[in-house]
């Protein structure tokens, strides 16, 4: 079944094209990589996707049904989260507050003014669920400024998974962490339900081809090829472009 | 219509004189992001220290207004030095901070000076006026003080245009981070342009004194004028703040003509309308949202 | 859930003592105290609701507003021209009235002010504070530049129970530990949480699920309403009403009893009041000259050394006596 469809998406700023007529659509369950190099539209296209920007032209639908219009909390009581590349958490909260947080966005009750947030039985048999299988229940009364930034980068995807998402929008999620964390990440998103679609954008090679079952490859804002990682893997142009790409890096 | 050109006169001269309070504040806020509310404080400091210099010692009015700059120019020094580099990014407390200086400053100008205000002055040979159309005449000083803002304009221009302290700031308006990475001492510029934005508020003081007087609530009408003056011109900008300047000049001038109740009232309409507009200004780049 | 409980609701006493220690004192010494001091005391009260609620908006949501003084001043109002000009005496009347206006300006003054963020909302509120005040000053309905003066205190619409000075300071008190109360369940609320998460990093909100936008616009509609509450009162207290009371001068007094009593918690702001009112009548005595000048000093040593404010050092210093110094926030 489809559970995202971008049709012909574009996007300017002041007349540069960040991206360019992007088509794709995603199964429900399946895990899909963007990659590409540096400067390849691939965060302008995530929030295309998440509702932070509008597209110049061109459409969104989520499960068939046009979502290019709506505004990005809408987004998420449909389903669609999204983790940030850079770590973008309620520093001056604790790690339980931050989950809290994340877990009333989509229930009615974000709105109670006169009861207290932390009488929410339910609400907090799933936090404690949740950060147990994160392995972070030890540390939810600590402030998430003291947390290292390897926990910080599980707590941003803890938080977005706390949204109770069908679609999760990863933006490089294992980004600046050392290769045993994020193997470690690695196998959180290989142990999600298998309902949940995964589209992630990553430069760690490692966790693409550990993750994605197809991956979408983009440069200077468009799509240049798409395939299953053993395709992408010998493509003569894919590797042009990051052999490339690494040989300018160098100089 | 005789109406209308003394009106656009005054305006355009009213506007001179608004360009010449709030560039200052202006070159702050767009360079440091610090939003100086002291500033017309310093401005009445520079007015009253002249007073001292140009009135009550009988000195060189041009003296005058080096003391009054140099003033205000200390003052901004131990308020950059001794305090806001210790509020790096904190715009809550900063703000509070500058409004506190708003009373600490008038109320030593209260002890030094007294309560009583002091009158307009200016060199003596600004003094008098001349005739322009019919019976209408024009004052001296007030042609005197539209040319030091029109001077001041051109001049700043220069510095932030064409020089490399200039281009320093405007790489540093648009990427900070970057401007740093650079190797350049940014703090070392925004300290240069803090003092310099208070000297001219300083000098202005007295430049103003022949039109604003000496008075004790010098620095919060000041303030309203120029903070007024920086929404419509946009921050960091010589160019807007003349525009600004200028546009606030007319509204105010024709506001006083035609509707002198609510003349005020027309200043601080037009603020929220361009704040809601475009917050960034008229002449200001355009912030990028969400 | 138990867990929860236990989790949340540490020893009654070590966690409340503060809380009760204070408010047994603001409850049994005033009798006892000459009547100036009654009255100071009871300006007190009148500036902590006030701050109280600049604090939603300022140490809860993040926004800096130098305009919150627009509500206290139409509340303010409101009630002198209810009270001078339609000649109501009845409290019951007239307090609700005026606080439902403030709020309604706040609705209103809200939309325009939350277009804009960061340091131009700053200067929208001002500017729209600004212009109250500029039309109060200008208005002969409501005097003008002399402000409304001569209000008494308040008829509580009982045959002869006009308050005397005991009487109004706990009249006031009562009200201030009901808006206390209100404010304390919405800032501890699912809602008030989400308000510290605006603060925090309004982007995630929205990638949460949470209309940002709408959790502005009401706590800055409860804020204003909560400083009409403070501005009703403040014209009972003191008699006069003035468009003064409406600028920028009282919306700074609010943020710097915040930041010296501590911002982001309710009970700070009281402390502050209790600060700022109790200087500013010492200096009165002592040094009215100077006032001002203390005043500045003030704001530097709050802005400077008081990270935090005094809230803060006194629960740290509570908790390392009574909570074996395990300290959080």
């Amino acid at each position: 079944m489809e559970a995202l469809r971008a049709e012909k998406l574009s996007k300017d700023f002041g007349g540069v094209q960040a991206v360019r007529d992007i088509s794709f659509q995603v199964q429900r369950g399946e895990h899909l990589a963007i990659i590409g190099p540096n400067g390849a539209g691939k965060t302008t296209l995530f929030s295309l996707l998440g509702g932070q920007i509008t597209p110049t032209t061109g459409r969104v639908f989520f499960e068939r049904k046009d979502i290019t219009a709506l505004a990005p909390h809408r987004r998420v009581h449909w389903g669609i989260a999204r983790t940030f590349q850079i770590v973008n958490l309620f520093s001056g909260l604790t790690v339980l507050e931050n989950i809290m947080l994340a877990f009333q966005g989509t229930k009615p009750s974000r709105f109670q003014l006169m009861r207290h947030a932390m009488s929410y039985g339910k609400l907090f048999v799933k936090v404690e669920k949740l950060l147990t299988t994160m392995g972070m229940w030890d540390r939810k009364d600590e402030f998430v400024h003291a947390l290292s930034y390897g926990e910080q980068r599980k707590l941003e995807i803890a938080l977005s998974l706390a949204t109770e998402p069908k679609i999760l929008l990863l933006d490089e999620p294992s980004c600046g962490l050392t290769g045993a964390e994020s193997a470690e990440i690695t196998g959180m998103i290989n142990n999600l339900e298998s309902d949940i679609t995964v589209i992630f954008v990553a430069h760690d090679m490692d966790l693409v081809f550990g993750v994605a079952q197809r991956i979408i490859v983009l440069h200077y804002g468009e799509i240049i090829v798409e395939g299953t990682p053993d395709d992408i893997k010998n493509n003569t142009k894919v590797r042009e472009i990051y052999m490339g790409y690494q040989g300018r890096a160098k100089r | 219509m005789e109406l209308i050109i003394l009106n656009v006169l005054n305006g355009v001269s009213f506007g001179a004189i608004l360009f010449l309070l709030c560039s200052g504040l202006s070159l702050t806020f767009g360079v440091m992001g610090i939003l100086n509310l002291s500033h017309g404080a310093l401005y009445m400091v520079g007015a009253y220290v002249g007073w001292s210099i140009a009135v009550h010692q009988g000195l060189n009015f041009w003296l005058a207004v080096l003391a009054g700059g140099l003033v205000a120019g200390l003052l901004g020094l131990i308020m950059e030095r001794g305090f806001f580099r210790h509020l790096h990014g904190m715009i809550n407390e900063q703000v509070l901070l500058t409004f506190g200086f708003i009373y600490i400053l008038t109320n030593l100008c209260l002890w030094i000076w007294g309560g009583v205000p002091k009158a307009p002055y200016t060199a003596p040979s600004f003094s008098g006026s001349f005739d322009i159309v019919g019976d209408w005449t024009y004052s001296k000083a007030r042609l005197v003080v539209t040319g030091i803002g029109i001077v001041l304009a051109a001049v700043l221009w220069f510095f932030q245009e064409k020089t490399r302290i200039g281009a320093i700031i405007r790489a540093g308006m648009d990427n900070k981070e970057m401007t740093i990475g650079l190797g350049i001492n940014y703090g070392l510029v925004a300290t240069f342009v803090f003092i310099l934005g208070c000297f001219i508020a300083g000098a202005a003081g007295v430049i103003g004194a022949s039109l604003f007087g000496v008075t004790l609530d010098l620095g919060m009408s000041i303030l309203l004028l120029a903070l007024v003056v920086v929404v419509v011109g946009g921050k960091g900008s010589v160019q807007g703040a003349l525009v600004g300047g200028i546009l606030i000049g007319l509204i105010i001038s024709f506001g006083k003509a035609l509707f002198p109740q609510i003349s005020t009232f027309l200043v601080y309409l037009v603020m929220i309308v361009i704040l809601l507009i475009k917050p960034s200004g008229i002449m200001g780049k355009k912030v990028q949202d969400r | 859930m138990i867990t929860v409980k236990r989790l949340y609701r540490p020893a009654i006493f070590a966690s409340y003592g503060p809380y009760m220690i204070g408010l047994a004192i603001f409850l049994i010494v005033p009798p006892f105290l000459p009547m100036y001091v009654q009255s100071i005391i009871t300006k007190v009260a009148v500036f902590a609701i006030f701050a109280m609620s600049l604090d939603l908006i300022m140490g809860y949501t993040g926004l800096l507003s130098l305009g919150h003084a627009a509500f206290f001043g139409v509340g303010g109002y409101m009630a002198a021209i209810l009270i001078k000009n339609f000649e109501i005496t009845n409290f019951w009347i007239v307090a609700p009235i005026s606080i439902v206006v403030a709020a309604l300006f706040a609705a209103v003054l809200g939309l325009i002010a939350l277009r804009v963020t960061g340091i131009y909302f700053l200067l929208v509120t001002f500017a729209l504070s600004m212009l109250l005040a500029s039309i109060a000053l200008k208005w002969n309905y409501v005097n003008g530049i002399y402000g409304m003066a001569g209000i008494m205190r308040p008829d509580l619409g009982l045959a002869g129970f006009r308050l005397n000075h005991i009487k109004f300071y706990y009249f006031v008190f009562l009200i201030l530990i009901l808006c206390y109360f209100l404010m304390y369940r919405v800032v501890n609320s699912p809602f008030g949480h989400a308000l510290r998460g605006i603060r925090e990093s309004e982007s995630r909100m929205r990638a949460l699920g949470y209309n940002t936008w709408l959790y502005k616009y009401i706590t800055f509609i409860i804020a204003g309403l909560f400083a009409g509450v403070g501005g009703v009162l403040f014209t009972y207290q003191s008699g006069v009403i003035a468009p003064q009371h409406l600028g920028v001068t009282v919306s700074t007094l609010a943020m710097l009893i915040c930041i010296i009593g501590g911002i982001g918690t309710l009970w700070g702001p009281f402390v502050g009041a209790l600060v700022i009112i109790l200087l500013e009548y010492f200096s009165s005595i002592n040094a009215p000259e100077r006032w001002p000048l203390i005043l500045g000093g003030v704001f530097v040593i709050a802005v400077m050394f008081l990270k935090g404010g005094i809230a803060f050092h006194l629960k740290k210093l509570w908790n390392k006596m009574f909570l074996n110094g395990s300290f959080k926030g």
